[in-house]
């Protein structure tokens, strides 16, 4: 096996997933690898299609499963330049990372010890595509507020609020500055905020995030991230993160 | 030595009570301590005492990193080792407790918490009284009489006596376990890793604490006195750490355990889940009780981490370290896993601020007693809500727990 990508890939998907985890198995198949981690709450879930295109080189002996610690694997990337390209190799059950000057093992995890999480069959009519910093700052507006964000779609605005005893924080984007609107009757549903501001934050180089829920149910928010490896014209990496409703009382 | 409350109760209360329906409203009547206190010191005449230490040790916080260090004993001979074990002051009352406690006198003197790494004699005998696994024989003389000094009242550390500058100390010869010795000799050995290896070998963490508190853990230069207040929640915080990462490799429970201790002024309840580690700790302190003097409701205050643990500290302070580490010492004697939800309430008349030692004792002892087995959340919950006196909606509108344990996160989805 063999692997070339660029650090600033490798890094925003270890970002990601160690937002909800701090283990995680990966797939790796012929076009591409696939990830799906569940926090231990069973409270959001990331899954991740990384295409071979993500990658400069992209070479299997076989299809497999790994398993890494992800915050081991963020502290070897701590010694890359961000400009670095990564190359990868397989030797037992060990990684090999070369980067620039350096050269780090990482020990794989037995596979059977991460659990493949059951992904629960969620849908809705409604959705909204915004851009990524005016969630951001919507979410980071409520933080001091509260731990929980109602989110709030009609057929002309997306809303987000955050209520406590004594204070209040919204956000209001209003059709036009949404870059897509799809409601007929308005959904309104809570969330943990602090696994969105995870989220959002772990996503450098995102512009725009679809969300998608109803009324108590859970928030499908899809999204691309990263670059292509050069001459790649399909390279992005396509993520989907679900969220647990926080149910009223 | 004078024991006195900071206000004035009649006597025309203290007449018609006679210690028996707490008519002043504290959680223990001042005249029974005093009375239980006066044999304990009779013979004592202010500027020197003999006696035997459990051992016990205080090390101040205040003027850091210029602390007090005390070591302190009641004038008398024989087995002291009750007035510094926890888990027998749970079987006394209040007033026995206090008076126990209270007559602990303590001889100080200043130290830089930093000298301890290369500690004179004075300093290295008090250390080696610390480790003692038996009571020591001390005489102290003070520079001033002890008689006229204050007592300690404190929420985290248990109450002690008063304390004079010591003149003269002189230690007698304890008895150290050979694997407490060499950690306490070894140069190179971690705090952490005297502490994992103390608690394995069935060394109890008030008495880890102690021994963390005088300095005698960890790589030999880096050696520091701790402030007793900050060494308590060190021990327990630490051991919690080794534990957290022992359960995290077991099977989850198979059920919902309930379970419920009252004590007087205080009720204690917990539920086991069958989930991945979490835990909650939270307490609703009513008007009149030790924290909560005016105001006219419960207050509720609740500290939780997930399974990654927390970054922060909790607000709730050291009796969430307390309470985590029964909590994880109770799914360890299952062996299993499972989320820890805990809340405690604390009612009127209890206003006495008797340190962490109670929480983690009782939360201890609940976990002994026979759980209450349930197929689901919702029955345990509506459990131990028969015994809270808060209502149930306001305990799990600030639990941080309860909505993935009442409504199962992702998983009702599947």
């Amino acid at each position: 096996m063999k692997l070339r990508i660029s650090v600033k890939n490798l890094k925003e998907i270890a970002d990601l997933l160690n937002t909800i985890v701090s283990e995680a198995k990966l797939t790796l198949k012929k076009d591409g690898v696939t990830i799906k981690a569940v926090d231990p709450a069973h409270v959001a879930m990331v899954s991740l299609e990384i295409p071979s295109g993500s990658f400069e080189v992209y070479d299997l002996d076989a299809e497999e499963d790994i398993s890494l610690d992800i915050e081991r694997l963020k502290s070897i990337l701590k010694l890359a330049s961000s400009g670095d390209v990564i190359s990868i190799t397989k030797e037992k059950d060990r990684l090999k990372f070369e980067m620039g000057t350096i050269v780090k093992t990482l020990s794989l995890l037995d596979n059977n010890t991460i659990t493949t999480p059951r992904v629960p069959q969620v849908s809705s009519e409604s959705y909204v595509v915004v851009a990524k910093y005016e969630l951001e700052k919507g979410l980071k507006a409520a933080e001091d507020v509260s731990d929980s964000i109602r989110l709030t779609l009609t057929a002309n605005d997306f809303r987000a609020r955050s209520l406590s005893d004594t204070e209040e924080s919204e956000m209001i984007l209003s059709k036009e500055l949404l870059k897509e609107i799809r409601c007929e009757e308005s959904v309104k549903s809570s969330y943990p905020l602090d696994y969105l501001l995870k989220l959002v934050k772990s996503l450098s180089s995102t512009d725009s995030l679809k969300l998608s829920f109803k009324d108590d149910y859970p928030l499908t928010i899809e999204f691309e991230f990263g670059q292509p490896a050069k001459g790649s014209s399909d390279g992005y990496i396509k993520g989907i993160f679900l969220l647990a409703p926080r149910m009223e009382q | 030595m004078e024991f006195k409350t900071a206000y004035k109760i009649p006597a025309s209360l203290c007449i018609r009570c006679r210690g028996a329906k707490m008519l002043c409203g504290l959680s223990y009547c001042p005249i029974s301590v005093k009375n239980l206190l006066q044999p304990k010191i009779a013979r004592f005449n202010g500027t020197e005492i003999s006696g035997s230490t459990p051992p016990s040790i205080f090390v101040g916080r205040y003027g850091y990193p210029k602390v007090n260090i005390y070591p302190s004993a009641p004038n008398i001979h024989g087995d002291t080792s009750g007035y510094e074990d926890p888990s027998k002051w749970m079987n006394v009352d209040m007033e026995e407790f206090l008076s126990m406690r209270l007559s602990l006198l303590r001889g100080g003197m200043e130290v830089n918490v930093k000298n301890i790494s290369d500690p004179g004699k004075t300093l290295q005998d008090i250390q080696v009284m610390t480790l003692s696994e038996k009571p020591v024989e001390v005489e102290m003389e003070f520079t001033k009489n002890i008689n006229n000094a204050k007592i300690v009242l404190d929420e985290h550390v248990a109450p002690m006596g008063p304390s004079a500058p010591v003149k003269k100390l002189t230690i007698g010869n304890g008895k150290i376990e050979g694997f407490v010795e060499r950690i306490y000799s070894e140069d190179d050995l971690l705090a952490v890793e005297g502490i994992n290896t103390m608690y394995r070998r069935g060394v109890d963490v008030t008495r880890i604490s102690k021994i963390l508190s005088v300095g005698a853990l960890g790589v030999r230069k880096q050696r520091k006195a701790v402030p007793t207040r900050w060494a308590i929640t060190a021990a327990d915080k630490n051991v919690s750490d080794q534990l957290t990462d022992e359960i995290k490799e077991k099977p989850q429970l198979g059920e919902y355990l309930a379970y419920v201790r009252k004590t007087p002024g205080n009720l204690f309840t917990a539920i086991l889940s069958p989930r991945n580690w979490m835990f909650e700790w939270g307490e609703a302190w009513y008007p009149g009780s030790t924290w909560n003097q005016w105001s006219d409701t419960p207050f509720v205050e609740i500290d939780y981490e997930m399974y990654g643990g927390r970054k922060d500290y909790p607000g709730i302070g050291g009796c969430y370290y307390a309470s985590k580490l029964a909590a994880l010492e109770a799914l360890k004697g299952l062996n299993r896993q499972g989320s820890a939800t805990l809340w405690r309430e604390i009612y009127p008349g209890f206003n006495l601020p008797v340190g962490v030692w109670y929480v983690r004792e009782n939360v201890r002892e609940m976990f002994r007693s026979k759980p209450e087995r349930f197929s689901s959340y919702q029955e345990a919950l509506k459990y131990i809500a028969s015994f809270l006196t808060v209502p149930v909606n306001k305990w799990r509108q600030k639990s941080g727990l309860d909505q993935i344990l009442y409504y199962g996160g992702l998983d009702r989805f599947l």
